[in-house]
């Protein structure tokens, strides 16, 4: 045990000094914010932005110049809790680094999104959301099983506070206070079932190699009998399913949109929300390959389900942050059938998907903000007509619309088609019934498009046009989901080998399964 | 028969520390009454108490009589007690001064039941068990009842009077019946001779884990808890929510090592029961409250019912697991009761327990309102809090011993735990109709503060002390 730590403690590969500032800076930024109301009531914005630009720019500092075939970029371990055999291990590689990068990115649109709409306690707000960030960081970074629970529930505190104090208050909802512990419900519950399950593996591996770790790349490969493993990986999905969320354990996800303030539900929606996705990649089917392979078929069906089911009570909603939400719910279907397709080329498309649904979400989330900021409501009914009242917005809202419902030339119509294309081989029905949910995404995108910014104006008055910093954020985005939908090349290089890692870990042990691979 | 010589009789110390400053200020408080004197004399004794606990290295337990014995974790065990009666203390002074009538000898009862606590987890045979136990129980039934003009206080200290005797009265009744079949009080004796099947011991098992699972109130004895919280001046209600739970958990513990039966199934299937029902009943019943107190009441329950969960699992990892839980439990606890008991006073205790009254912490004194959060959030066992660590390593001992089942309830508590700290601490945030500022006595801010600090070190950096 001694002899061990001491050699993690020399080994170079082991002690990567950009790893943990990843997740120190936002919470320094954080905590600086929050100090720096005192100077200035605008200081707190221009803070925790530079930490989340700080981040995005040392993550990209990491990049490798050649991607390596497989393994992690870099790593670093700490000690931490020695006598439970738990340490502070970080490590990223292509797949950590894109997610971080989207975290960064994401986080600075949150930032700008709440320039003017958060004018309660800035100090305070931007605290909150910078330590979210850092959770989520946590999360992407960690391949400690307990720092990863750790970051895991942390992400529910922040972002619990975010939605009480500075939620919207709606007439008719169940009330923002309501809402926050519902998604904390959710989300604790959920992942005390994957703690189970953690601390099955971690008992399973201790007996059979007399080695108590919560490292990653040790308890990889434990064996299990095929029963036990079923279960504990159900712990780990019920956790990553909850939060992703499928249908039927989304009930959480419209109402915290509902009352989240915008640069809350930016990150919901583009940092929460995705972590479920990773964790899946990273954790369920690595560690339960057997068991995984066993319950994709039920988890492609749960996809399934989630796409139509999504999509249809989008269709429905007249509050404009509820179709987004269901939108979201209905993206989230396909993710989890290109996880569960196991190749390598579904698996690619999932990140390209989960990096473009997060942008082309996000920024339907940040328009609704400013439409909410012009108007007043978050109700389509009272929207309509916006075309001849609104400059500049209507034709991005358009643009956003059309990336969603998957047009060519745009990220998300990448990625629904590698995991469609991914899927097919391995489940033409559950591929092709899904196939449907691309049907459905036009109608709800078309539906969004009509209730919004066609049809006759309720009022002839003009609305404010965007001014600069609203124009600029939504510009990034439509830049980067171009990039992803014209070369997504180098987005593919870069996760390939985390991807061909996972694969690789799926790669059946005995020749029956075998007809579920390529 | 040995002699008893002074150095055998060096390993309790502590306890003779103590005893010796309860007769010493006894007799002082013929002769000089002095509320600030009396407060120091007694963190004096406490302390010194507290250092003479402190493991001298031996790690072999010593046997002091055929009554008591000492090994390291009753040192720790004691150590405990004792920092819990340190905090009683130290918020006590300023919270009793409007007392009507005598106020000295709160501190010689509070210190008298600490004595008693002492006595009760080092205790090797049944008879300083059962004085233990009683000497830890009646001052407290004076304590409960000690706010004389207070119905509520009245009403406190009679229940827990009444109810507490029938316990201790169970408890004794059960350990004659183990008698009877063993033939001994020695609870060593009982771990070598108790290990058949009878059905004297099995009924004698039952009734005493009936006598201590009310003082832990477990279901379905949890009922007096609520009332005896809330009724009780509010430093009393942190003791009997710390110390005292720390005691019986303390001799629990031993009693799971040295009662076979019940380690037997049927036993085991009953308290999977007891703990499933307590977390469950605990949680759902703390939802509906609008009281601070009983609020951390059924929230105790709850917390016991955890509990239950490591001790099922003794022995093998649980002991461990039951320490860590007791420690990160009552560091969250005495936050909360000490940030609570610094609204009130003992003329006016809803001050600090109304959920009304507490409304709006924060604009009175953001710092009570984040110690007061902070230890909210800890009970609910949110990570980077002391009370994460603690669920964690009670869900670990559970994954040991295979105790799925109960695992899966203990989740389900947590989730509806979420709902109801989380809303309380949240309140703290929320505009409220007090605005007065609230003023603190040093000694507990101190106290508060290293409370807050101590729940934060111990979730972010558990290897301190694990």
């Amino acid at each position: 045990m001694m002899t061990d730590s001491m050699m993690t403690m020399s080994d170079p590969t082991l002690s990567n000094s950009v790893l943990p500032w990843l997740l120190f800076i936002p919470v320094i930024a954080g905590f600086l914010a929050w100090a720096s109301e005192r100077i200035h009531r605008q200081a707190p914005r221009w803070v925790s932005l530079a930490g989340m630009v700080l981040v995005g720019v040392l993550t990209l500092s990491q990049w490798p110049s050649v991607y390596p075939e497989s393994g992690w970029w870099a790593q670093f371990q700490g000690e931490w809790v020695p006598a439970w055999g738990i340490t502070f291990h970080l490590a990223m590689d292509g797949l950590s680094g894109l997610m971080v990068l989207l975290a960064a990115l994401l986080g600075a649109i949150a930032v700008a999104a709440s320039w003017n709409e958060v004018q309660k306690s800035v100090g305070l707000f931007h605290l909150h959301l910078s330590l979210m960030l850092a959770a989520v960081v946590g999360i992407f970074l960690a391949v400690d099983l307990f720092l990863f629970f750790v970051c895991w529930e942390v992400m529910l505190v922040p972002m619990y506070f975010l939605i009480t104090l500075w939620g919207v208050e709606s007439v008719s909802g169940i009330g923002r206070a309501n809402a926050a512990i519902k998604m904390f419900i959710y989300g604790q519950g959920s992942g005390l079932l994957m703690l189970l399950g953690m601390l099955g593996l971690v008992f399973f591996h201790f007996q059979n190699t007399k080695v108590l770790t919560f490292d990653y790349d040790q308890l990889k490969g434990t064996s299990l009998a095929p029963e036990v493993a079923w279960f504990l990986m159900l712990g780990f999905f019920m956790a990553f399913v909850v939060k992703l969320p499928a249908v039927p354990f989304h009930g959480w996800l419209p109402d915290a949109h509902t009352h989240a303030p915008t640069g809350a539900s930016v990150d919901i929606t583009g940092l929460l929300i995705k972590t479920s996705a990773y964790g899946i990649i990273r954790f369920c089917l690595p560690l339960f390959p057997e068991a995984s392979r066993e319950f994709a078929e039920v988890a492609m069906w749960i996809g399934v389900v989630t796409i139509i089911y999504g999509g249809v009570l989008a269709y429905g909603q007249t509050h404009i942050k509820r179709l987004i939400a269901y939108i979201s719910i209905s993206h989230m279907g396909f993710i989890l059938i290109g996880i569960y397709a196991f190749n390598e080329l579904a698996l690619q498309g999932v990140v390209v998907m989960m990096v473009a649904a997060a942008l082309s979400n996000a920024a339907l989330f940040v328009l609704a903000g400013q439409l909410y900021e012009r108007l007043g409501t978050f109700d389509m009914r009272q929207m309509e007509g916006l075309w001849s009242r609104l400059p500049t917005l209507p034709p991005i809202i358009l643009f956003f619309t059309c990336a969603t419902l998957g047009l060519p030339g745009l990220g998300n119509f990448i990625g629904e088609f590698m995991v469609l294309f991914g899927a097919f081989k391995v489940a033409p029905v559950i591929t092709a019934i899904s196939t449907l949910g691309m049907v459905l995404g036009i109608v709800f995108s078309l539906a969004l498009v009509h209730r919004t910014i066609y049809g006759p104006s309720a009022s002839e008055a003009p609305l404010p046009a965007p001014n600069f910093r609203e124009q600029s954020m939504l510009a990034v985005m439509m830049v980067l989901l171009l990039v992803i939908g014209l070369f997504p090349q180098p987005l593919l290089d870069s996760s390939a080998g985390a991807i061909a890692q996972v694969k690789q870990s799926m790669v059946p042990v005995t020749a029956t399964a075998s007809t579920l691979g390529e | 028969m040995t002699t008893i010589t002074f150095a055998s009789l060096l390993p309790i110390a502590p306890i003779l520390v103590l005893s010796g400053a309860v007769v010493l200020l006894m007799l002082i408080l013929a002769f000089y009454r002095s509320h600030g004197f009396t407060l120091l004399f007694s963190l004096v004794f406490i302390v010194a108490a507290l250092v003479a606990s402190l493991p001298a290295g031996n790690s072999a337990p010593v046997e002091v009589t055929e009554l008591l014995v000492v090994s390291v974790s009753t040192q720790f065990y004691w150590a405990l007690i004792l920092l819990c009666t340190l905090v009683c203390v130290g918020i006590s002074h300023r919270y009793i001064v409007p007392a009507r009538g005598l106020r000295e000898e709160w501190y010689l009862l509070l210190l008298t039941s600490a004595c008693g606590g002492m006595v009760l987890v080092a205790s090797q045979h049944f008879v300083s068990l059962f004085i233990g136990l009683e000497l830890l129980s009646i001052p407290l039934y004076g304590l409960a009842a000690f706010s004389l003009g207070n119905g509520r206080s009245l009403e406190a200290g009679l229940k827990y009077l009444v109810l507490s005797g029938v316990a201790s009265a169970l408890l004794a009744f059960g350990a004659a019946l183990v008698y009877a079949e063993t033939g001994s009080l020695l609870l060593g004796e009982w771990a070598v001779r108790g290990a058949q099947e009878s059905s004297l011991l099995v009924l004698g098992g039952m009734l005493m884990l009936a006598g201590l699972g009310f003082k832990l109130s477990w279901l379905p004895f949890h009922t007096w808890t609520p009332d005896v919280y809330q009724g009780s001046p509010m430093p009393v209600s942190a003791f009997l929510a710390t110390a005292k739970k720390v005691a019986v958990a303390a001799i629990l513990v031993k009693l799971f090592e040295s009662l076979p039966v019940w380690r037997h199934e049927q036993f085991v299937t009953l308290l999977t029961v007891m703990a499933g029902a307590s977390i469950v009943v605990g949680n759902l019943l703390a939802i509906s409250q609008h009281s601070l107190k009983r609020l951390l009441a059924y929230s105790s329950v709850a917390h016991f019912g955890y509990l239950l969960i490591a001790m099922i699992a003794v022995p093998g990892q649980g002991a461990e697991a039951v320490w860590i839980y007791l420690v990160t439990y009552i560091v969250a606890t005495l936050a909360a009761f000490a940030v609570l008991s610094a609204l009130a006073d003992i003329q006016d205790d809803a001050k600090g327990d109304d959920f009304e009254a507490v409304r709006g912490l924060h604009q009175r004194s953001p710092f009570l309102a984040l110690v007061l959060a902070l230890s909210l959030i800890s009970l609910a066992g949110i990570p980077l809090t002391a009370g994460f660590i603690g669920k964690f390593a009670v869900f670990a001992a559970g994954v040991n011993a295979s105790e799925w089942v109960l695992l899966v309830v203990a989740v389900m508590g947590s989730a509806i735990g979420v709902f109801f700290y989380l809303r309380a601490a949240l309140m703290l945030y929320q505009r409220g109709d007090s605005v007065d500022v609230v003023k603190l006595a040093p000694i507990e801010g101190a106290l508060i503060g290293v409370l807050g600090v101590a729940t934060l070190v111990i979730g972010v950096w558990p290897g301190v002390f694990v």
